[in-house]
């Protein structure tokens, strides 16, 4: 989701960007209210998390004249003022959610997904392969009504590989979009994490088959989804992989 | 018996809780991030930052000490 991060204070504004990237989101950061709005015209961000405290323009006025804009935009408004009068009459404003600071990342990220969910249309809440079901809004995955229990960074690796399912992502593609780090950097990171995820899939699993074409190696270039899945009804082969890293 | 808050007072110390809460929202992020991300790197990031929000705070505690000493030095 694109979400925009509305906040004066520099060192908030890069923890929240922060903790919305790890969250999956994909998210940009302005320093006060008529930026703020600039934004929303241009880009139409899905989720706008809204300071009240902002140079140039009121995060407040900014609220209803973003309510003018746009009523798809979720808001979820950030405010360290006490009152409750005010967080009321952003309620009555047309934010979808407030919350006073200091507060958990836990909660936040927790807000955020029930706003977001709300608001999206059920079609696009999941992604699936074979006998993976990706919950995008959950979070959760599941093999065949079984839950995997993924860390927020192989759930990240798993969306990225599910949503280009059938094209190959190179380790570079999955360092820069899951681990937000330069290709430059030398780390075997992602192998690790396509080897605990082989492993975790494969763990899910209620017969003892063969997955390691799951996730593909394509040597030389990345890693891919299988276009086609094996699923449990198919031949055994072999349990215990090697997994062999692109050349 | 409680002694009533001097009006005068009242957007000085909405104005600091608001300054407190700045900082102690970062922080309470930076440290629960840190701690997600679990790596040696980010933990330090994590203490680093956690170091400054904590200057930012004490300043503001200061502040708050400074208008409290002039309200009671407006009062004797």
């Amino acid at each position: 989701m694109k979400v925009l991060v509305v906040e004066d204070d520099r060192a908030l504004g890069v923890f929240l960007q922060k903790a919305l990237k790890l969250e999956g989101h994909e998210t940009s950061w302005v320093e006060d209210g008529e930026a703020a709005l600039e934004h929303v015209r241009r880009d139409s961000p899905d989720l706008v998390l809204l300071d009240l405290g902002l140079p140039r323009r009121d995060g407040v006025e900014v609220l209803e004249e973003l309510r003018t804009l746009s009523t798809e935009t979720a808001v979820l408004v950030l405010t360290g003022r006490s009152n409750v009068e005010e967080r009321v009459r952003c309620l009555n404003l047309g934010a979808d959610d407030c919350l006073l600071k200091p507060f958990s990342f836990h909660e936040l990220a927790a807000r955020c997904r029930a706003i977001l969910r709300r608001h999206q249309p059920a079609r696009s809440a999941f992604l699936r392969f074979g006998e993976l079901e990706m919950d995008l809004i959950r979070r959760k995955v599941q093999r065949k009504g079984q839950t995997i229990d993924l860390t927020p960074k192989e759930y990240a690796l798993l969306e990225c590989l599910l949503q280009r399912r059938g094209t190959c992502c190179s380790r570079e593609e999955l360092l820069r979009e899951v681990w937000h780090t330069s290709a430059d950097a030398a780390t075997n990171v992602v192998d690790v994490y396509i080897n605990y995820l082989r492993k975790k899939i494969t763990a899910a699993a209620q017969t003892a088959t063969c997955h390691a074409n799951l996730i593909e190696t394509v040597r030389g270039s990345g890693y891919r989804l299988h276009a086609e899945p094996l699923t449990s009804e198919q031949p055994k082969c072999y349990e215990n992989f090697a997994l062999a890293p692109c050349a | 018996m409680q002694t009533p808050i001097d009006p005068d007072l009242m957007p000085l110390l909405e104005r600091a809780l608001h300054d407190l809460a700045q900082p102690m929202a970062s922080l309470q992020l930076r440290l629960e991030i840190g701690k997600l991300l679990g790596d040696e790197a980010s933990l330090k990031e994590a203490v680093d930052g956690a170091s400054k929000d904590m200057e930012r705070l004490v300043a503001v505690l200061s502040r708050m000490r400074s208008i409290l000493a002039a309200a009671s030095e407006g009062t004797r």
